[in-house]
């Protein structure tokens, strides 16, 4: 029994130990474990670009099947991300190239701190196409409002009681005209938030997703106002 | 008798010349006639498209209410198709909400 436990503690202690010694390498690895190993460093600055690349990729393909937003709005993402794809691929070219490992970390350096694709440039390219929904959304919301006006005076001009519609019509135009408000912010910051802004525009993606999530509410209960007054007259 | 002779020769002037200022007026008056005809009829045609425009108003007006219904109508279904691309870019918005700040480099 003894013997058994006299065993049993180097036994533990060596996986221990085994595992922060793997543990520490994994994180050496990613974090400085290419050392002075040129193509070390190559191969991981090519395996960041790639990932970049893809997701960037998966974004044009989205923004194509995207028929909800006009070609324009469409183009402006479009352009800025094409930019960001050609770019990568410059410096990859750039990296492979390298022929010392401190050109070649300067060079992964680049891929971060040049382009910010998951700090910035994503996050910012996703909201853009979020933002431009709502703008839509807001130019059709805004035609509709005339037309509820007309409906609910066509209502009242038959003798119908139209004050419960008449409300929700002051409520739906309310929140459009916040949510225009809210889109308006949101289009101000856009050009504030640029890779170079890096770290302050996580502040301004937070500001231009609060603008957004408002006015994506202010729709929403635009919309409810809407089918509340469809439903009083027995359109629906 | 060689009395009435001149009187005859005088009734026959009066009438040729009654019939000759006929055919004169005859011959003026068919031209104003012409034009007259003409600016009526395009008169005419001006009337029938002011009636046409009347009718198409008409038309309009009285298919108002029914217009407008029909209107909400596609504007829900507009809308519809609207809210539910919005709520696909506000996930894809939603899954690049993290802001990386921090990446790894070697």
């Amino acid at each position: 029994m003894n013997k058994l436990r006299f065993l049993a503690i180097p036994f533990f202690s060596a996986i221990v130990l085994a595992a922060t010694i793997f543990g520490q390498g994994t994180t050496a690895y990613a974090a400085s474990g290419c050392g002075q190993n040129l193509q070390c460093v190559i191969t991981f600055g090519n395996t960041q670009i790639a990932d970049r690349l893809t997701k960037l990729g998966a974004l044009l393909t989205k923004l194509e099947a995207d028929t909800k937003i006009t070609p324009t709005q469409v183009q402006a993402i479009e352009h800025d991300i094409n930019q960001n794809i050609d770019g990568l691929k410059q410096l990859q070219v750039k990296l492979d190239n390298e022929t010392t490992v401190t050109a070649a970390r300067a060079d992964v350096k680049n891929i971060y701190e040049q382009y910010r694709i998951y700090a910035v440039v994503l996050p910012l390219a996703y909201h853009e196409v979020w933002m431009d929904h709502l703008i839509n959304l807001n130019s059709k919301l805004v035609t509709t409002e005339p037309v509820l006006q007309t409906l609910i005076q066509n209502e009242a001009n038959k003798g119908i009681n139209v004050s419960q519609e008449q409300a929700e019509l002051a409520d739906f135009t309310s929140k459009v005209t916040d949510m225009g408000n809210q889109l308006n912010s949101a289009e101000g910051l856009v050009p504030q938030i640029t890779p170079a802004g890096f770290p302050g525009t996580t502040t301004l993606l937070k500001n231009f997703r609060a603008d957004l999530q408002q006015a994506h509410q202010d729709a929403v209960g635009a919309y409810a106002d809407f089918k509340a007054i469809l439903t009083g007259f027995g359109l629906k | 008798m060689n009395k009435k002779i001149p009187a005859f020769i005088a009734a026959f002037g009066l009438i040729a010349v009654i019939a000759l200022s006929g055919c004169g007026s005859a011959s003026n008056g068919q031209s104003p006639s012409n034009t007259s005809s003409s600016s009526n009829s395009s008169q005419s045609s001006t009337s029938q498209s002011y009636t046409g425009s009347g009718s198409s108003q008409s038309s309009t007006g009285s298919s108002s209410s029914s217009s407008i219904d029909q209107q909400v109508t596609t504007i829900e279904q507009q809308l519809n198709d609207q809210f539910n691309a919005l709520n696909t870019a506000q996930q894809n918005a939603n899954s690049n909400a993290s802001f990386q700040s921090t990446e790894t480099q070697p």
